[in-house]
């Protein structure tokens, strides 16, 4: 009988020295990336005559939902401005770890920053239906592959007032860069 | 089809008339000589039987004449046979005195055969949990009771037998949950909704290990586990619990996340008795936990009612009502395991709301001394919404009729035979508009060839049609074979098919969540199983061990993968095989003191792949020791479940650290006080504060204290 207490007591006495999984020592890994996506715009159509700036958008809801909050607190994502006349161009957008709903390209066709924009192309993996396709970012790493295709033709649906929405975040960006 | 059914019962009533008498009678302590209430009386190798009251009187009505065997009985006394021989048109009177023991008694099964037998007579591998275990353990849901059932685990809501199941979300379980006979499982994802099972009003819980699809159809590929809840009383009682627990700080300073400490609180009211001549139980339960992580709290309501009727002695109709309406924060993965107890940013806030009830009709007829009928008809509701954008939101609706015959035509046989069916409607924003039904016959013959040796031999005949996909059949038979090499040991084997028709949610989900795209595959096919054991069980007072090897084999497993277009799709992928050994031992030295412990090793082994199976371990080993002084009691269980060795490839892209598991070593210790009628329990979960996860992603409920006060009327 004590042999068999003894059996139970010692695997438990070995045990409460160990506590199972630990956080690690350092946050990052040694294949840790800065967190983002990139891939390839494809462009097809007539390019408009008059093209003021392009660029990729993330937004973390879609539909969006207090936007322009969003931009503000700088939860919506963009790219450098894409090059114009091109068939294809490479991109890439530094952004957090987590879910973007709503991955647009977006052309300023017109001066006025906060109303002369409008979607040419949304990341969309399923075509049969019209709701964009998220991403999600996992911690440390940068996605790639995210393509998009942009006619000009025949542009997605547009639906939010895109062009106020990137305007508030470019100003917001030249804002910060100023300070 | 009505005049049918009512011409097949007549031409059964017609059977049942022939020469009867009466049995009466008064069950006594022989000790005391007081009345003994509770008693079941059964005659051996008949349908016939009742129960004694509150005097320890008895009544069985029209007996036909012959000579009989008398079973007698009841928790804390030793089961008493004596023969009897009843007169046609006469009363036979009995005086009986019964023997008080310290011994368990042997539990009492329905799910392996459909029919009631002692464990001892069960040719397959099951498990017994009573009530009182579950009482003491302060178990709040179901799923945390199976934890400690030797072949059992649970990786997160999902429950494996003997490693059926594996993971995918609770989608699709191969194992067949019944709540007091009805099938369980959800119309949409075909999932178990554990928090719906009033853990309080449980009587036991049954675990059939092995493909039971010869005698309940879909799903029952790994196993059945059959919840049957407390019976009706004839005494009026009133029962009222409340609990009150605390999570302990994180062991570790960067995972605390939460600034003040996270409780957990609930109680319940019942009522159990007769109003009239209606057996009444009726249970309103509450419970809110904070969650030890962020992101996880829930609140729920639980009612169960049971209604119960006699229109005469063999004449019964039971109703039930279950209810769950539930608030719950959703924690989908950590965040990263330096954040273990912190969801990923963009599931903060995420939420589902949940209304689920179902409802059970149960006529039982004893025609006669060896045939009897019972029907009865289910309906689950289940509906949720979430807060995502786009909101997921789904309502299905599933609905079960089952009819079936008893009849033993003479001492060596013992015929089951029915027929039941499934209506299933569903509305959802991620599979759409979809239903499915199917229809089944089933026979199952007991044959006892000797006083010695039985078998057990039968058929189920399966049609299912599930939305736009065409009628599928299929036909899974069954065999066992039971030995008793003397009173106390015996040995078994057996054989049985299993299948699983696809989930609603397997074959039509259409949605895009956390960066991957699922696609519908209206083409899948059922899983199919083969299942294989031999065992051996010895009981005495003193210990009771089992031990058994089995092979299963498994084809057209569905499993979710990556297609060639990059989006995922539920597939027909894996054939495997999972062979292994059991040994479970119980153990009772002495009346206040039992230990129990079970130890399964498995080989799962992915054939199409040829390599381990994801989410299987190979080593489940649990121990349980309970010790009673008086009115204090204590108790501790320990499981050990070796690490996954395999997870999907796919959860290491979604989820940060998603490889960061190990071994599961948990310790529960309780202890408590049992007086006549309050009972008070103190309970420490994982004592030793052990971090592990049962899936990727998620950490397993830290070291938490509560304390419980139960009071009955």
């Amino acid at each position: 009988m004590r042999a068999k207490i003894f059996m139970l007591i010692i695997p438990i006495l070995l045990l409460s020295c160990d506590h199972g999984l630990k956080p690690p020592e350092t946050e990052t890994s040694p294949t840790y990336e800065e967190p983002g996506f990139g891939g390839t715009v494809y462009f097809k159509g007539t390019w408009p005559d008059s093209i003021y700036d392009l660029r990729v958008v993330a937004f973390r809801k879609y539909p969006p939902q207090d936007i322009i909050n969003e931009v503000i607190q700088g939860r919506a994502k963009f790219s450098e401005t894409l090059p114009k006349r091109v068939d294809s161009t490479k991109y890439q957008v530094l952004a957090d770890t987590g879910k973007w709903e709503y991955i647009v390209v977006a052309l300023q066709y017109g001066s006025n920053i906060f109303s002369d924009w409008k979607a040419i192309g949304v990341y969309d993996t399923t075509p049969e239906d019209t709701i964009p396709t998220s991403i999600y970012i996992p911690y440390g790493k940068f996605l790639r592959n995210i393509n998009i295709n942009c006619d000009f033709n025949n542009p997605p649906p547009q639906p939010f007032k895109i062009s106020e929405i990137i305007g508030v975040l470019l100003l917001k960006q030249n804002q910060d860069f100023e300070r | 089809m009505k005049v049918l059914i009512f011409l097949f019962l007549l031409s059964l009533e017609s059977l049942a008339q022939q020469k009867t008498g009466n049995l009466t009678g008064k069950v006594i302590d022989v000790e005391t000589k007081q009345p003994i209430f509770g008693v079941n009386v059964i005659i051996e190798n008949t349908f016939l039987g009742s129960a004694t009251d509150a005097k320890g009187e008895f009544k069985i009505k029209n007996i036909p004449a012959g000579k009989y065997i008398l079973k007698l009985s009841a928790i804390g006394y030793e089961t008493t046979r004596i023969e009897i021989e009843i007169a046609p048109s006469r009363e036979t009177n009995l005086l009986i005195e019964m023997k008080p023991t310290a011994y368990t008694v042997e539990p009492v099964v329905i799910t392996a055969t459909k029919r009631e037998q002692t464990l001892s007579e069960i040719p397959i591998s099951t498990n017994v949990v009573e009530s009182d275990l579950i009482s003491s353990r302060n178990n709040l849901q179901v799923d945390d009771i199976l934890r400690y059932v030797p072949g059992v685990n649970i990786i997160q809501y999902q429950i494996n037998i003997r490693g059926s199941s594996g993971y995918s979300r609770g989608t699709g379980t191969r194992v067949l949950i019944l709540f007091d006979g009805m099938p369980f499982l959800t119309g949409d994802a075909g999932e178990i909704i554990w928090e719906a099972i009033p853990v309080w009003q449980i009587d036991r819980i049954e675990v059939v290990k092995g493909a039971g699809s010869a005698l309940y159809g879909s799903n029952a590929i790994g196993g059945v586990i059959n919840v049957i809840t407390k019976e009706t009383s004839q005494r009026k009682n009133f029962r009222f619990r409340t609990y009150f627990g605390m999570y302990d700080k994180p062991y570790y300073a960067q995972w605390r996340w939460s600034e003040r400490d996270r409780f957990y609180y609930g109680g319940f009211a019942s009522f159990n008795g007769m109003i009239g001549n209606l057996g009444t139980l009726i249970h309103i339960q509450r419970g809110i936990d904070e969650g030890y992580k962020q992101n996880q709290n829930y609140h729920r309501w639980n009612i169960f009612t049971k209604f119960k009727y006699n229109f005469s002695a063999y004449s019964t109709i039971n109703f039930l009502f279950n209810y769950l309406r539930q608030k719950n924060e959703t924690f989908f993965y950590w965040k990263n395991l330096r954040n273990a107890l912190r969801p990923r940013d963009e599931d903060i806030g995420a939420m589902v709301s949940s209304e689920r009830f179902n409802t059970l009709v149960q006529f039982k007829k004893i025609l006669s001394s060896n045939l009897f009928y019972i029907a009865r008809a289910g309906f689950f509701r289940n509906k949720w919404n979430d807060n995502a954008t786009p909101q997921n939101r789904s309502t299905a609706g599933l609905t079960n009729y089952e009819f079936q015959i008893n009849y033993q035509p003479n001492e060596k046989h013992y015929l089951i035979f029915g027929i039941d069916g499934t209506f299933n409607l569903v509305k959802s924003s991620l599979f759409g508009r979809r239903n499915s039904h199917s229809i089944a016959l089933y026979i199952q013959d007991e044959f006892k060839a000797t006083e010695k040796f039985t078998f057990s031999y039968g058929l189920r005949n399966d049609l299912y049609k599930l939305d736009t996909l065409k009628y599928t059949g299929q036909i899974n038979p069954k065999f066992n074979a039971l030995y008793r090499l003397s009173e106390m040991l015996s040995l078994r084997t057996s054989f049985g098919t299993g299948f699983r028709a696809p989930a609603i949610s397997e074959a039509f989900t259409s949605t895009t969540a956390a960066g991957v795209t699922v696609k519908p595959n209206p083409s899948l096919k059922p899983e199919r199983a083969i299942s294989f054991e031999i065992g051996s069980r010895f009981i005495n007072p003193i210990i009771s061990a089992d031990i058994a090897i089995f092979w299963n084999h498994y084809w057209n497993l569905i499993e979710p993968v990556f297609d060639v277009d990059g989006k995922i799709i539920f597939k027909n992928v894996t054939e495997a095989r999972i062979q292994g050994a059991e040994i479970g031992l119980n153990l009772f030295p002495a009346s206040p003191v039992n230990f129990s412990l079970g130890y399964t090793y498995l080989n799962p082994w992915d054939l199409s792949e040829d390599a381990i199976l994801k989410y299987r371990p190979r080593h489940i080993f649990y121990a349980n020791g309970n010790l009673s002084y008086k009115f204090f009691f204590i108790g501790v269980d320990f499981r050990f479940i070796s690490k996954y060795e395999r997870i999907d490839e796919l959860l290491k892209l979604i989820v940060p650290d998603a490889e960061a598991r190990v071994p599961i070593y948990v310790v529960d210790a309780r202890a408590g006080l049992n007086f006549k009628n309050l009972r008070l329990f103190f309970n420490v979960n994982n004592l030793l504060q052990y971090n592990y996860v049962e899936i990727v992603g998620n950490l397993a409920p830290i070291r938490s204290f509560n304390v419980s006060v139960e009071f009955e009327i």
